[in-house]
């Protein structure tokens, strides 16, 4: 039998290799992150300065919200257009509580403060975003069913096609207020989706329509479970990059 | 070590500081400087509020943007402008900042007592700040830099709106927090840093025009720095031919700092101040 030994090269290699692994530090989880946060910061920290701009988010929303919900009781293709509207208008309330946060953020004159603290007030936003998110889904989704009762429409497609929306819109908002530096990129890349969603519903709402229907509710379901998974690990494996990147 | 290497900072085509090269160990420095001259900018490089368009900065030899969050571990930062919550207290103000410095809990209760202690608001430190003067405001701002222990302590016209009693208090602190850390004072009043300041940075035409001690810089100007009583008609026709440093008015005479020019022989030496220098070298 003939035993084919490592070369001196690959064995250097290999030492290389281990003792790069062994020298880094243990990144942490999205659920040790989070509770380290949280036992820092506190929600009522996190929300600190903020609560004019959910109030004034969620008069926008709330007023969005009847105000599509009546217009869609007398048009002809109801889920058609409740299905679009839906897809388009979940993550707006993230998008006026981002946008507003982001605005009074910067404009503040606490801004360059909280930009030398540990936390910046970039991952406040980032943190505030997530917990609105997880408020979001239940909101979001009742509203979802309201209109679908308002309507006399099945449920499960509409609540599919929102919660769809809402995850996508999450997972870039978060990503992107902690990957780019330019607060005006960030803002950019968000409108682009939000505006890119309302303009193409108005526009081509057929072919919005129909990119809504070719899936149907089942497959909804399972992209909703997909698009869950991936915005936890996606955020998970995001937010340990950027604690190991800081070396939180 | 905290090091600027060969730094420049533009705006578009404005350039705000031109290959700037300092080297920052423990002590206090001043930065000198008349407005507009880019202190406020390299005070925003050095707490990476923004980044050098050339030229890098290191602490202890490793990028300061590599260093990221490790970086801001380190550092006090007392802004121009100090934001603040009006319907906070101090105690909550500087616990949540505390807080976003990701301070140990359990420690900053008496954290936050020490240094309104420090600064002389513990008899109000449950007052809303909407209440506070100016002055009380900025030493709220200084408490806030201090909280985190920094090594490095950056403070942007510290003693802006504090009353003679309050800048002698501040100076006082300064000098006590700056045996183990990096003291950085921007201002353009010299005497806030004449007493405390290790090194003096002099910024003119967005570059670093000198950096020495104090006394290295007065001895430049010994034997240049005159006194003289004349009647204030004379006034005039004296600061034509000599450079005034500073003018005393007492009844129908004017005492004069001056340099420059022929010395009268009623002129005697005076011992030249850091502000003689300024005065000199800014003008």
């Amino acid at each position: 039998m003939s035993v084919i030994y490592p070369s001196d090269k690959q064995i250097q290699a290999s030492v290389q290799n281990i003792c790069e692994k062994a020298s880094l530090t243990r990144r942490p989880n999205l659920i040790s992150f989070l509770r380290d946060m949280s036992r820092n910061l506190g929600l009522r920290q996190i929300f600190t300065g903020t609560w004019d701009v959910i109030l004034i988010s969620c008069m926008l929303f709330g007023l969005a919200a009847v105000i599509g919900a009546l217009d869609l009781r007398h048009s002809v293709h109801q889920l058609q257009k409740a299905s679009v509207f839906l897809f388009a208008f979940s993550p707006v309330f993230l998008f006026l509580l981002f946008s507003l946060s982001l605005w009074k953020e910067v404009e503040g004159t606490s801004y360059p403060i909280k930009m030398t603290c540990l936390y910046t007030a970039r991952h406040l936003i980032a943190f505030r975003v997530f917990c609105i998110t997880c408020c979001s889904f239940a909101v979001v989704g009742l509203y979802a069913l309201f209109l679908s009762a308002f309507l006399g429409l099945p449920g499960l497609p509409l609540l599919c096609v929102s919660l769809s929306s809402l995850f996508l819109y999450s997972l870039l908002q978060i990503q992107t207020v902690l990957s780019v530096r330019s607060n005006l990129t960030v803002c950019g890349v968000l409108a682009v989706w939000v505006f890119g969603n309302c303009v193409g519903s108005q526009l081509w709402p057929e072919i919005y329509w129909e990119l809504l229907q070719a899936v149907p509710a089942a497959a909804w379901v399972l992209v909703d479970l997909l698009l869950a998974l991936m915005f936890c690990n996606r955020y998970g494996i995001y937010v340990r990059r950027v604690c190991y990147a800081e070396g939180l | 070590m905290l090091k600027v290497c060969d730094v420049t900072k533009r705006y578009g085509k404005f350039t705000v500081l031109e290959h700037i090269d300092l080297e920052f160990t423990p002590g206090v420095y001043g930065l000198l400087a008349p407005n507009g001259a880019g202190k406020t900018t390299l005070m925003k490089l050095l707490t990476t509020l923004a980044f050098p368009t050339e030229g890098e900065i290191r602490y202890d030899g490793v990028e300061i943007r590599t260093m990221n969050a490790a970086y801001r571990e380190l550092l006090g930062y007392l802004p121009q402008q100090m934001g603040y919550y009006p319907n906070q207290s101090p105690i909550q103000f500087l616990s949540y900042l505390a807080a976003l410095k990701g301070m140990d809990r359990k420690l900053v209760p008496d954290r936050v007592e020490g240094l309104l202690e420090l600064v002389g608001l513990l008899d109000v430190k449950r007052k809303k700040m909407r209440t506070f003067s100016g002055g009380m405001i900025q030493r709220v701002g200084i408490a806030q830099a201090l909280l985190n222990d920094p090594k490095i302590l950056i403070l942007d016209e510290p003693t802006a709106g504090l009353d003679p009693s309050e800048r002698v208090r501040f100076r006082n602190i300064i000098a006590g927090l700056s045996k183990d850390r990096i003291v950085i004072l921007s201002t353009h009043i010299v005497s806030d840093v004449e007493s405390v300041a290790n090194r003096i940075v002099f910024l003119k035409d967005h570059q670093v025009a000198l950096e020495a001690a104090p006394e290295e810089i007065c001895l430049t100007m010994r034997g240049k720095v005159f006194e003289i009583s004349l009647p204030d008609t004379e006034l005039p026709r004296f600061e034509q031919s000599h450079r005034v440093l500073s003018i005393r008015q007492e009844h129908n005479w004017v005492h004069l700092r001056f340099t420059d020019g022929d010395i009268p022989a009623e002129a005697v030496p005076a011992e030249p101040t850091l502000e003689d220098a300024f005065l000199v070298f800014f003008r």
